[in-house]
């Protein structure tokens, strides 16, 4: 028994976070002990439950719960929920409209970085220029005024596309892994 | 991200303190505009008019609008407004004119632009001249225009950002291209015409197109009254619509994947084909759009 849970720990390992795995392994040797305790034999229960069909199992169900409040554990999240969509062929054409979607907000995220960068360098240009050109003083403060605004508005539509973008991911991520779950119950 | 929203809302507070100053101290709308307009900075160039009659006319720009006319003068005439740095290069023989023009890399340009006026070339030609049309422009649009039909042995016109228009012209070969802008062409007639764009429409009104190729991406293609020989038409998503056309002695083939075809009203499939006998070809191919054919009665 330890020699299985020391293995499916190996395998964890490599796909959830130390609380994930802790959790997995509580759920699992319960279900196990109480099979024991039923006076089933050991091996025939252990057999039961092969290490990959668990971890290809328990991906979807340990996603969907994830708290996903940093950019790091929503990519890992995205690529493990791609790779349970591509490893499985009745859910290939979900796979792709997953990764379609993610190209959609991916192209938005990168407007938004674009907008941020191109908002900094007009502004910095407009404010070089207005040195080089002879205007009243309330001129120059009216067009260091609308450089402001425009950086201004610039920067909050990069910023909140951005968050926008992230947010959905993260609800696609919720969505896509609730499917994986509810097809693998079906199953 | 606290800081930033911060620093952010300050500058949108103080852009519009300080435009809120200026505008009580006296600034106009007018200042802001004459700001950020750019015509100052371009001179126009005078140039000697050209009497002999020339064979070729090449245009080349990075940045114009090109717009060629044709009148009832006897000499030809162009005119341009140069900017400081910039590249031109007029290179005038007995039998042809070359116009180039580059932009040099400009660093601190902001947000100050000229007028359309300042960024157009406008070239005069006599209407009794034949001239061979080379145009190329990479952000503008290109017009081509005669006052009736001029004849132009072979007219070229190529825009990466920018629409092209011609009217009221005769050609052997018309090549026409444009990557995001619309093709516009009316009362045209062409041997061979090679029109194609990614994202435009292309329009064709009143012409006589011997053997027309017309491919679009995402724009949709739109024909009034066109006389052909062999036309082929290919869209990508857009629709295409044919109306005033005559179909007689025409071999017909319409090809559509996702979208509807109809013909005269009806609804025909979607990979429709028929021989009414002739040699003329009318093949019209969209992936995702619908194809429209009216008949002439």
């Amino acid at each position: 028994m330890k020699k299985w849970t020391e293995a499916l720990r190996s395998q964890l390992k490599h796909k959830f976070y130390e609380d994930e795995i802790e959790e997995i392994i509580e759920y699992y040797t319960e279900i196990i002990q109480d099979r024991l305790d039923q006076g089933e034999n050991q091996e025939t229960v252990l057999a039961s439950y092969p290490i990959k069909r668990i971890v290809k199992d328990m991906t979807g169900q340990i996603i969907s719960k994830r708290n996903h409040d940093n950019p790091r554990m929503i990519s890992k999240s995205t690529q493990q929920l791609l790779l349970i969509l591509l490893s499985t062929p009745i859910l290939i054409p979900l796979a792709i409209v997953y990764l379609a979607l993610l190209i959609v907000l991916g192209s938005l995220m990168i407007v938004g970085v674009a907008l941020f960068i191109s908002g900094i360098a007009v502004f910095i240009t407009q404010t070089v220029l207005l040195f080089q050109v002879e205007v009243a003083w309330y001129q120059s403060l009216g067009v260091l005024g609308i450089a402001l605004i425009g950086i201004a508005v610039m920067e909050l539509v990069a910023y909140y596309l951005c968050r926008l973008s992230y947010f959905l991911m993260k609800q696609l991520i919720v969505l896509f892994s609730r499917i994986v779950n509810q097809r693998g119950e079906e199953k | 991200m606290k800081i930033f929203k911060f620093t952010i809302y300050g500058f949108l507070v103080l852009g519009i303190t300080f435009t809120v100053i200026a505008f009580i101290y006296g600034m106009k709308i007018e200042d802001v505009l004459a700001y950020f307009n750019d015509d100052a900075a371009y001179e126009l160039v005078e140039t000697d008019p050209i009497t002999t009659q020339l064979e070729e006319i090449t245009v080349q720009t990075q940045i114009r609008i090109i717009e060629i006319n044709y009148t009832n003068d006897i000499e030809l005439t162009y005119q341009y407004h140069q900017r400081e740095g910039e590249i031109w290069e007029i290179e005038i023989t007995d039998t042809s004119l070359t116009i180039s023009q580059r932009e040099p890399l400009r660093l601190l340009s902001g947000l100050r632009h000229a007028s359309l006026k300042v960024r157009t070339i406008q070239i005069n030609i006599p209407i009794t001249w034949n001239l061979t049309l080379d145009i190329k422009t990479t952000t503008g649009s290109i017009s081509i225009e005669g006052t009736s039909s001029i004849e132009v042995p072979n007219l070229k016109a190529h825009a990466t950002t920018g629409s092209i228009r011609l009217k009221n012209i005769t050609t052997n070969n018309l090549e026409v291209k444009t990557s995001t802008g619309s093709v516009n062409i009316e009362n045209v007639s062409a041997d061979t015409a090679d029109l194609r764009t990614s994202t435009g429409t292309v329009r064709i009104k009143n012409s006589n197109l011997d053997q027309l190729n017309v491919k679009v991406s995402t724009g949709d293609i739109r024909v009034e009254g066109l006389v052909f020989e062999s036309v082929t038409l290919q869209a990508s998503t857009g629709d295409i619509r044919i109306t005033d056309i005559s179909i007689e002695n025409t071999t017909l083939q319409f090809n559509t994947n996702t979208g509807h075809i109809r013909l005269n009203e009806q609804t025909v499939s979607k990979d429709y084909s028929v021989v009414f006998g002739g040699n003329k070809q009318l093949t019209l191919k969209t992936n995702t759009g619908n194809i429209t054919v009216k008949t002439r009665n």
